[in-house]
Formats: structure tokens, C-alpha cells, sequence
């Protein structure tokens, strides 16, 4: 029996298989060396990148919820300048498709971390955290509202030529109005799902598990949540779509491109097993050989009534 | 390739007080294991307990290819944990994580507080084996929060216990010896801390391992950052990458 296809066109990009790993469980790269064979994954997008270092929230940062985990480590990072010097070309020795996740305290630093990495080669898209909290304006995430959404994409858009993804918070009423929004400003793609609001509380000391007090949560505990949000976009956006949130399994990967994802993102489970996206690669063209399913990219949004 | 690999426990040992012990068998990890590594092992209940957990290495018996876990039960994982049985496989992850540096020139001077005792079992075990100079202070509330009495009877070992039902009675800090050693040290943070504040202003060396709330312990998700002083200011530093064990000095106590 002949191999399943597992290739993917998203825009400009090609896949060659659907499995991604997510910005934030995957570090940047190197700390993966020694687990996986880098050049196996589809894809790799960074953890979030801000202009200026960032020391991150202080410990606790992360709690284990049921199903998955509650984190608030707070955008640590080495910002642009380390990034270039330092994680590019570490990446030159591989051939894996690499994004980078850009994050902004305001939107003037996303369009600074973009104009700075515009032209490395080694850099295959953008993926524009549009979850960060804003310090100008309360903390709010960009992707909680329309209009910062659209003109967010639309400054970045203007400034490269690679691809730009936005990637959006599932904690909003109307999940379409800001994928739209994201595809008006000249989005390429959309990233859905970030993580949910949450928190948990020890009762003893009454005091929140976590520093930050709310955090993301993740895990297979909010698929059926992200796949839903998925799916309603998929309908309403015609820009491809890298879907996530709690995928653990090939049939997870599966489920969510027949909802209308075009790619997946890996995340918790790469925290529970740095393998976890090989396994799933695997085991994604073992299901499909047991479907009879001859190429993935046939599923996209191929859900039957 | 690194990767988690099923392991059969070979035997267990309840040691009352909720403290428990599991053996595993394994050449590849008692080969290069060495105290300050740790083990990240998925303790199985995936839908309720995703996340694996973090075990320091307990004693070694390279001669047999066995190694050791030493825990007590204070939450989910190790309560499901606890519930295996000799013949069952639990999937383990390392070691990961740094080594305690022993110094050839010093006395070096191991300073366990409870459960903290851990990677000490096996440290003292190589210290005498090599000839070189130690004394273990091992400290707990009372004597059934001490373990490894036999084990530990073949070094120099000085107990203490706040009750006084064995040992020394009292805090492990009164005990410690004024000089200049190498210091190694596990257990609470407030011990640590005391260790460390001790021989602060002496030409001692202090070096602790420290404890955090753990994600991943391959480096991936910053979970299990703390601050640590470096050469560019006060960093959150991972414990399961950079660590666990770290110059005292280089820690933010006031956390």
C-alpha cells in the first residue's frame, strides 16, 4: 500500500505534514535537539519574540488543571537582538519551515520586531501573537477586539513579504467577527486556538495558584472548545487556518482538519513528551492508511452532515 | 535520541509516614546518572494528571544496574505513583538536569533536610568509594522522618531531629561546622536558606538544589523558572535546564 499524503498548501507555504509545533512548549529549537529529529515536523514556530528581553512572571507559573495546565510564564524571552544572533543560525543546519511568533506590549513593538527580522531567509512566516496583553491599555489582548486586530495585521502586512499569521484568543463572544477582521487587515492565516482564560485557587491559603493569578489554559481539556472555534471560522474566513488546542493524537489532528483546520499546532503535548509530535506524525499516516484516506489535504473542512 | 522509556519497577518499599521507595532496573541510566540528575516520570491517569513529575535519583547499585526513586506521597502524582506494584512499567524521562560538584580539595559537607535526603544516598556512596572527606547531616522532625539508617550507617552520617527521638536534637543548622568546605545541600527552601546564610560570610562554597512547580523538564515551556543572580542581572533561570543544582550565592532567597 502506498504512503498517505500528508503535504499541505497553506498560501505560499508547503507543508509536508500537517504537524506544527507550537510557539511557547517548544522553546526555540535547541532544547529539542536532543528529543526529536527537527527536520521530521512539518513545521516549528518559536516561542514569542518582543523587541527588548523579557524576564517573564515570577514562580509559581504553572498548575496543573484537569485535563491540562494553567500557565502564566509571562512572554519570557531574549528579544530580537539574541534571537538573530544567537537561534537563526542554529536553525540554518535544518529544513524544517520556521515561524516566528512576534509579540507586542503596544502596536508599535510588533511592527519593530517585524522590520527587524524582514529579511532572514531562514524565517518562513510570521505568526503575530495578537494575545499579549497590551500595558497601554489595561492588559487587553489585541484579538479581543476587531479593530486592533485588523490594524495590527494591517501595519505588519505593509512592512514584509513573508507570510503573516495571525494567531487569536478563543476568549472572545465572536470568534468570526475577529478572523474576519484579521483577513481584511491581510492576514495570510489565522492560528486558532491561544489558550483560555483561567485560574485555580488553593483553598487553604486562598491565595491563586499562580503568581500572575489568571492564566492560559491548555491541554486536552479545551479541544472540544478550540475545535469548535475552529470549525465556525473555517466557514466564515477564507484564509487557511493552523488549528490547535489540546491535540494529543492522531485523531485529534484529523478531527480538527476535517473541521476546517488546513495544518495543526502541537502544544501541552509536547510539555507531557518532547516525542509527542513525531508519535503523532506517525501515527496520523497510520490512521489514514486505516481509513483509506489517501491525502490530508482532501480532509480540510470536509466535515459530512 | 533522549526519550521516555517504560521501565519495570522491580521492587518497592512503603517506609511508613507516607514515604515510599520504587526500584528500577536500567544499566543505560545507572551507567551515567550522577547525584543532582533527576527523572521525569508520567505517573499514568493521562486525562486527570497530564503533566509527568520530577524525581531526584535516590541510591544506586551499579554492581546490579539498579536504581532508586525515594518519594513522599503529598499530592495527585505521587499518590498514583504510590499505587504501583513490583512487575508494573511506569514510562521515566532522563536523567535530566545538572550534577552537585564535589570538590576533591575541601571536605565536603551534605546537608539533607527530610525527604532531601535523596540525592545524598548515592553522593555518599561515591564520596567514600573515591576517598574522598565528608560528613552527612541528615535532619527531619523525628526519627520516622528519617530513612536509610542501615544504609547510612556505613558513613559519616550525623542525624538530628527537632523532637530529639533520635540523633541530635534540634535544627540541623545548629550542628554545622564553622570552616571552609564545600557545602551540598537538599530540602526545604528555609533550610537551604539557613545553610547558606551560615557559611555566607566564610570561604565555603554553597550549593543547593532547587525545588519548583515543573512543566516539562526537557527545557521547552519555562515553567520552572526562578530567579537567578547572572552576569546580566537577576534572571528567571529554568531549574529543570540550568539546574537544578545551583550556587547558593547566584539565588534570590526572598522569593
Amino acid at each position: 500500500m502506498s504512503k498517505p499524503d500528508l503535504s499541505v498548501k497553506f498560501g505560499k507555504l508547503k507543508f509536508k505534514n500537517p504537524v506544527i509545533l507550537a510557539s511557547g512548549t517548544a522553546g526555540y529549537g535547541y532544547e529539542l535537539e536532543n528529543y526529536i529529529d527537527l527536520n521530521e515536523l512539518g513545521g516549528f514556530i518559536t516561542k514569542g519574540i518582543y523587541f527588548n528581553p523579557r524576564s517573564g512572571n515570577p514562580s509559581p507559573r504553572i498548575y496543573e488543571t484537569p485535563c491540562g495546565m494553567l500557565n502564566a510564564i509571562g512572554l519570557q524571552g531574549i528579544g530580537v537582538k539574541r534571537f538573530k544572533s544567537e537561534i537563526l543560525p542554529f536553525w540554518k543546519k535544518y529544513k524544517t519551515i520556521l515561524g516566528v511568533n512576534v509579540a507586542g506590549e503596544d502596536e508599535d513593538e510588533y511592527k519593530r520586531v517585524v522590520e527587524y527580522l524582514k529579511d532572514e531567509k531562514r524565517i518562513d512566516f510570521f505568526e503575530i501573537n495578537l494575545s499579549c496583553p497590551n500595558v497601554h491599555a489595561g492588559g487587553k489582548s489585541p484579538s479581543w477586539e476587531p479593530e486592533t486586530t485588523y490594524k495590527i495585521i494591517k501595519s505588519i502586512k505593509n512592512i514584509s513579504d513573508k507570510p503573516i499569521i495571525a494567531k487569536l484568543s478563543p476568549s472572545v463572544t465572536y470568534i468570526e467577527e475577529i478572523g474576519e477582521s484579521a483577513e481584511k487587515g491581510g492576514a495570510d492565516g489565522i492560528s486558532l486556538v491561544n489558550t483560555f482564560v483561567g485560574m485555580a485557587i488553593d483553598i487553604k491559603s486562598r491565595k491563586a495558584r499562580i503568581s500572575n493569578v489568571l492564566g492560559g489554559v491548555s491541554g486536552p481539556a479545551i479541544k472540544p472548545m478550540a475545535l469548535a472555534l475552529v470549525y465556525k471560522l473555517h466557514k466564515t474566513v477564507k484564509i487557511p487556518i493552523m488549528g490547535l488546542g489540546g491535540i494529543n493524537s492522531a485523531e485529534d489532528v484529523l478531527e480538527f482538519i476535517i473541521a476546517g483546520a488546513s495544518v495543526v499546532q502541537i502544544g501541552t503535548a509536547s510539555i507531557i513528551d518532547p516525542a509527542a509530535s513525531i508519535k503523532i506524525i506517525k501515527s496520523v499516516e497510520k490512521e489514514m492508511v486505516e481509513l483509506n484516506y489517501k491525502k490530508i489535504e482532501k480532509l480540510i473542512g470536509k466535515m459530512e452532515k | 535520541m533522549r526519550k521516555y522509556r517504560k521501565l519495570k519497577i522491580t521492587d518497592k518499599k512503603r517506609w511508613g509516614n507516607n514515604y515510599l521507595s520504587l526500584f528500577f532496573e536500567d544499566k543505560e541510566i545507572t551507567d551515567k546518572v550522577f547525584p543532582g540528575n533527576f527523572f521525569m516520570i508520567k505517573v499514568g491517569n493521562f486525562y486527570k494528571n497530564i503533566l509527568p513529575r520530577p524525581f531526584s535519583i535516590a541510591r544506586v547499585f551499579p554492581e546490579k544496574s539498579v536504581f532508586e526513586i525515594f518519594f513522599q506521597v503529598v499530592g495527585d502524582g505521587t499518590k498514583i505513583l504510590s499505587e504501583y506494584n513490583e512487575g508494573d512499567e511506569v514510562e521515566i524521562l532522563g536523567p535530566v538536569g545538572n550534577r552537585f560538584p564535589v570538590n576533591n580539595d575541601k571536605k565536603n559537607i551534605l546537608v539533607a533536610g527530610g525527604r532531601g535526603i535523596s540525592p545524598f544516598l548515592y553522593l555518599s556512596k561515591i564520596l567514600k568509594s573515591e576517598n574522598i572527606d565528608f560528613t552527612l547531616f541528615y535532619g527531619g522532625k523525628s526519627e520516622k522522618d528519617l530513612m536509610f539508617k542501615d544504609y547510612l550507617s556505613e558513613f559519616d552520617t550525623i542525624f538530628i531531629t527537632e523532637t530529639g527521638d533520635f540523633g541530635q536534637k534540634g535544627l540541623i543548622t545548629e550542628y554545622l561546622p564553622e570552616g571552609d568546605f564545600n557545602i551540598m545541600t537538599c530540602g526545604p527552601d528555609i533550610m537551604m536558606k539557613k545553610v547558606y546564610e551560615f557559611y555566607e560570610n566564610s570561604d565555603s562554597s554553597v550549593f543547593v538544589s532547587l525545588e519548583e512547580r515543573m512543566g516539562c523538564g526537557t527545557g521547552i515551556c519555562y515553567g520552572c523558572a526562578k530567579k537567578i543572580i547572572t552576569p546580566e542581572g537577576v534572571k528567571m533561570v529554568r531549574i529543570c535546564q540550568e539546574g537544578p543544582v545551583f550556587d547558593g550565592g547566584k539565588v534570590v532567597w526572598d522569593e
